[in-house]
């Protein structure tokens, strides 16, 4: 079995900066790899070296510009998730592709999917980091006819299925998919993990297959989604409470609270 | 325009309050319920169509996509509205998909402005608005739990009961409900939020205690809420 694990470039949320007018400085942000995406990733490795897996091949499309630079800090950030044991990875940065759309990410991912190979099991993060939309895997399971499950825990492949174990608001469920299937998983099914220098430097061998819209097969693309973002700008007030034990930290604390009017203690 | 609300009847409800700024110049707003829907709860609603989706599990999403799939067959609706949970995010991105349509997540406000429905959501954790608008036919999850139940003041023209075919690509196995606090955070005063840094029992409980001293309530990220 070959699992595909949809890795998503997405704005590194810590770093956003904003103009004057509050306006947020996409070019100037850098990118990371989200970070539940990262929990698909350790689940597919993880898989592998229990030999459920043969192959684990990443997909990511560079939706926040394809400029020389961005593909090059794209490139860097696909190596961490090669050295957590990748196999290869793929990567569609266009310049043609420069809208926001998850109709069209979720067609050229499932796309590139059917370009990679034969993948039984589609495996992403839940939600990324930036937008929290989790609207891409289950989107690229409709284009690809495959069942979705979504915020799974636990993850057990069995006799051409999927048994997951997932979390939803109001109650869990243990559910089974036949596959292939696309399965997204949440934070708490595993810790991510942090590959050694050697796995780094192995990881500068592993291929990085770029893709084309062309090659895919896809032309122009209709915008049918606008949006307009503005940034909040927040001042912290640096505040520090000291106090020589527990009690004294807490009354100061809530007498601090009560100064800025946040509160007024009870009693 | 035409606008379909789908959901629980707790949820449609909801979803009619989200609506009320904009809801004046739509030509027909229809409902979609599930699960046990009483006809006095759907008189006070006062769309103009209902539909009941008769023997759909209302916590399953192959009976919930299909249902609205065959209520989509029908009519073409330029808005379809969802609640912003994880089980119908989940439905909402296959439908959008089958309609080829763009889709909004965890709206949190939709205004008229320049003649267009422009709808508002948090971005980049919170650290930035974005408002968005979409071509049409689209999906719109609202965020739960943010706006007062609305009746939605019409006529009701027609009550129809679908009955899907039940066919399913995921099997249930085991369910289990979660245990449900009293607690509304939406009506809180203070919220003592709590997120990953809180790493064991005990760190929780100083929230807990924090939130006696001070009438607040506790609230956690969203990461701790699922890691727990």
């Amino acid at each position: 079995m070959n699992i595909a694990v949809l890795v998503k470039l997405a704005i590194e949320t810590s770093y956003i900066r904003l103009d004057p007018s509050n306006r947020v400085l996409f070019d100037e942000i850098p990118l990371r790899v989200s970070d539940i995406d990262r929990n698909a990733v350790e689940e597919a490795v993880k898989m592998k070296q229990q030999g459920v897996a043969q192959k684990i091949s990443s997909f990511s499309l560079l939706t926040w510009g394809a400029t020389s630079k961005r593909v090059s800090e794209t490139q860097n950030l696909l190596r961490e998730i090669l050295a957590m044991g990748v196999d290869e990875a793929y990567l569609m940065a266009d310049p043609g592709f420069n809208i926001y759309s998850q109709l069209y990410t979720a067609r050229i991912l499932a796309r590139m999917i059917k370009r990679g190979g034969d993948y039984s099991l589609i495996l992403a993060g839940e939600a990324s980091i930036d937008g929290y939309s989790s609207q891409v895997p289950c989107r690229v399971a409709e284009e690809l006819g495959y069942p979705c499950v979504s915020y799974a825990k636990r993850i057990e492949v069995k006799d051409g299925s999927v048994v997951v174990e997932r979390e939803l608001e109001e109650y869990s469920e243990v559910v089974r998919a036949k596959l292939p299937a696309v399965i997204t998983v949440t934070r708490e099914i595993n810790v991510p993990r942090l590959p050694t220098l050697l796995q780094i430097r192995a990881a500068m061998r592993k291929p990085i297959h770029m893709m084309t819209l062309a090659e895919l097969g896809l032309g122009e693309m209709k915008r049918i989604h606008e949006r307009v973002v503005e940034g909040i700008r927040t001042q912290r007030k640096n505040i520090i409470v000291e106090g020589r034990n527990v009690d004294e930290k807490v009354e100061k604390f809530l007498e601090a609270m009560a100064r800025e009017g946040i509160f007024l203690v009870k009693g | 325009m035409r606008i379909l609300l789908v959901g629980r009847v707790s949820e449609v409800k909801m979803l009619a309050g989200f609506i009320s700024p904009i809801s004046k110049g739509i030509e027909t707003i229809d409902i979609l319920a599930f699960g046990n829907v009483e006809d006095g709860e759907i008189q006070g609603l006062s769309p103009d169509n209902v539909y009941i989706a008769l023997n759909a599990d209302p916590w399953h999403p192959d009976d919930i996509v299909e249902s609205i799939a065959l209520v989509l067959n029908s009519y073409r609706y330029d808005y379809i509205f969802l609640p912003s949970s994880r089980l119908y995010k989940e439905v909402g991105a296959r439908i959008a998909q089958k309609l080829n349509a763009p889709a909004i997540t965890e709206a949190t406000s939709a205004a008229i402005e320049n003649g267009r429905i422009v709808f508002t959501r948090s971005l980049l954790a919170g650290k930035a608005i974005s408002k968005e608008t979409v071509d049409t036919p689209a999906v719109i999850l609202a965020m739960p739990g943010r706006y007062g139940e609305a009746s939605l003041g019409r006529r009701i023209k027609n009550i129809s009961r679908i009955s899907i075919s039940g066919r399913r690509s995921i099997e249930v196995l085991e369910k289990k409900a979660k245990q449900r606090g009293s607690v509304r955070l939406e009506d809180a005063e203070i919220i003592v939020s709590v997120g990953r840094g809180f790493k064991s029992k005990e760190d929780l409980s100083l929230a807990f205690k924090l939130a006696e001293l001070i009438g607040a309530q506790v609230g956690c990220s969203k990461t701790y809420s699922s890691r727990s």
